[in-house]
């Protein structure tokens, strides 16, 4: 469970340490400024990206905030994920954003959406027990914008070469 | 060939990292805000001073330190092409010096922005040399240079 680098999302951390001592499967939580103190899982405020990225690596469900950078992270490794928007009502964020993003994700079939953290424990019982989520391996091989992006700089630097020689 | 990439901290980091897969061929280095994870990494330039500090400088004595830091980076470094995603003041700063010393600007919206065109898009939009975003309906947003080519997935 993640919740990234921005503040403090008690909400989250305090339903998922709850849900924790029921499950027979490890949970670690990153907490970064999140004032309450779990009790029933592993867990840290911060820790360098590649370090990280090994608890994403093992994990066989992915909870977190509706963050771009986490969610990439998830997918990067193909996770299942299971999304907890951050809400303006309870001042976890200054507009519901997250919400948005996590709506399109869920569209795509890529990951589950908690709205009610009361929802969690389900959510996590009920997702896929596959270790790699499917729509997003579909969805990778779709994807142009890196061979866009490397076309571009190619076009760029035989252009700067060509200038320099004349 | 060199190339700069810049944004704020958190999220947008995190896109910047996955575009270094299609600049592997070229020379490249960062311009961000320092955080803790991202100590130890190599090539990144920290600007001084973060968006979220509490110190007492005022915040246009901040602007004008970040502004000579950026130009002192740029003009060691002299990138061909500056890549950004936004999400600060510092990725519209680098951008803007950088368009004036001769590097070509690419403009990457955030994937977290899905309807609305970002503060920093449309700042960066009359500069951009392209101009891509990661969902379909943004393109009509913001009018015929954008272009959409996928996700940063």
């Amino acid at each position: 469970m993640t919740i990234g680098l921005s503040v403090k999302f008690d909400r989250l951390v305090k339903e998922m340490d709850r849900i924790a001592a029921g499950l027979d499967e490890k949970v670690v939580m990153q907490i970064g400024y999140t004032d309450y103190v779990p009790k029933n899982a592993e867990y840290f405020s911060f820790m360098p990206l590649d370090e990280i990225e090994n608890f994403y690596r093992l994990a066989r469900v992915v909870v977190c905030h509706a963050g771009i950078g986490t969610i990439m992270t998830a997918m990067k490794y193909s996770k299942q994920i299971v999304l907890v928007p951050r809400f303006k009502r309870y001042g976890e964020v200054h507009n519901d954003h997250q919400l948005e993003i996590a709506t399109e994700f869920e569209k795509e079939g890529i990951a589950v959406i908690v709205r009610d953290i009361r929802d969690l424990d389900k959510a996590i019982r009920n997702i896929s027990d596959c270790h790699v989520n499917e729509s997003i391996e579909r969805f990778k091989q779709g994807n142009k914008l890196i061979n866009g992006l490397k076309e571009y700089l190619m076009d760029v630097e035989s252009e700067n070469t060509a200038r320099a020689r004349y | 060939m060199k190339v700069c990439l810049t944004c704020s901290a958190g999220g947008h980091f995190t896109e910047m990292l996955k575009i270094t897969e299609s600049i592997r061929d070229h020379d490249y280095f960062f311009i961000t805000y320092y955080d803790r994870t991202k100590e130890g990494l190599k090539g990144v330039y920290f600007l001084g001073y973060n968006d979220l500090s509490n110190d007492k400088l005022d915040k246009s004595v901040k602007l004008v330190i970040s502004f000579l830091q950026i130009i002192r980076i740029l003009s060691r470094e002299k990138p061909a092409v500056i890549i950004t995603m936004g999400g600060s003041l510092i990725s519209i700063l680098v951008c803007f010096i950088g368009k004036a010393m001769g590097s070509k600007i690419v403009f990457i919206e955030s994937l977290a922005c899905i309807t609305n065109p970002s503060a920093s898009g449309k700042i960066i939009y009359p500069i951009a040399d392209l101009f891509l975003v990661q969902w379909e309906p943004l393109v009509k947003k913001y009018g015929g240079k954008a272009r959409y080519m996928g996700k940063l997935i």
